[in-house]
């Protein structure tokens, strides 16, 4: 069963790899995590994600940490602007600590018996770039106070 | 809407339906809406979890919902929206949503099936995986609902469970 796991794992880390070679993306594997990352420039900002398949779970998880560490003083808004945030996303979401005040991007597929093909990979690639770049400067203006909690819903991405 | 994604909605909803009715539960099955309601219930516990599946064909989605049996009042939903923001950071897959509006916490799953090969098992992790989750959460939440811990004792749990 644990053999199965593993070859499971692998063989969705070989898929993620493809459909990053696809794109011509230039990515660091970790072989011994089977973990992938890898920076994708947006129209204003820098990406950085980390894909790999949890064995535990058979679940392959992409994470895109925010670039911002959010003061202590705000967290509270900015605990409240993602829990609302992530009524309004159908697919991934934000995950903050509200202890180190870390925000991340996080998707999942679940491969438990299943055929992933490089085009979801690639396609939780084009949420999480979606995702974040509506949010991230929305962030970083709450996180300013150059927004107001009632504003940051406001604002055109 | 695109014929391929009806279609191929239809067919992700009848492994559902099948993994249903493998394990020969009862469910009420809404097949214009591809939704399908059940409910476990944990009899040690004494409480039972309502479950809400729907395929989207057109995102090619596969949600899972559990709503929580209590609503938040307004005057909570503050430090709730901190313990859930905690909570989540801390889970593997799915994470709990709150509405601010009513004070109904989720919890949810999401699967796409873009590309994506599936068969009864994945409905069986979603299902299950969501179980053990919301099962591990539930006497924690309804504790900080009741104010028999305080927000601060939810954080501590968290980190202690996990140790």
């Amino acid at each position: 069963m644990v053999d199965d796991k593993v070859t499971q794992a692998k063989r969705v880390f070989d898929t993620i790899c493809a459909a990053l070679d696809d794109r011509k993306f230039n990515y660091v594997k970790n072989e011994d995590e089977l973990a992938v990352e890898f920076t994708v420039s947006g129209e204003d900002l820098d990406m950085p994600m980390r894909i790999k398949p949890n064995m535990g779970v058979q679940s392959v998880i992409l994470t895109s940490v925010i670039g911002l560490t959010v003061p202590e003083y705000r967290r509270t808004d900015v605990a409240l602007a993602i829990i609302g945030i992530n009524n309004l996303i159908p697919n991934g979401f934000f995950v903050f600590d509200t202890v180190g005040g870390e925000i991340v991007f996080k998707i999942a597929t679940g491969y438990v018996e299943c055929l992933l093909g490089k085009g979801q990979i690639q396609s939780m690639i084009d949420t999480a770039c979606e995702v974040v770049e509506t949010y991230n400067d929305r962030f970083l203006f709450l996180i300013k106070d150059m927004v107001s909690l009632r504003d940051f819903f406001k604002i055109d991405s | 809407m695109n014929k391929r994604l009806k279609d191929r909605g239809d067919e992700i909803y009848d492994i559902l339906i099948e993994t249903l009715e493998g394990r020969k539960w009862h469910y009420d099955a809404h097949k214009e809406d591809n939704v399908v309601l059940f409910t476990l219930s944990n009899s040690e516990k004494n409480y039972s979890l309502r479950y809400v599946i729907r395929v989207i064909d057109e995102l090619e989605l596969i949600e899972v919902y559990l709503p929580m049996s209590f609503l938040v009042p307004e005057e909570k939903r503050t430090d709730f929206a901190i313990a859930l923001c905690q909570t989540n950071y801390r889970l593997v897959d799915g994470h709990y949503v709150l509405d601010m509006t009513d004070g109904q916490i989720c919890f949810k799953m999401g699967c796409s099936y873009h590309d994506n090969l599936i068969g009864e098992e994945l409905f069986g992790y979603l299902i299950d995986f969501s179980y053990c989750v919301v099962d591990a959460h539930n006497d924690m939440l309804c504790g900080l609902n009741d104010e028999k811990i305080t927000l601060k004792e939810y954080i501590g749990l968290l980190y202690r469970n996990e140790q």
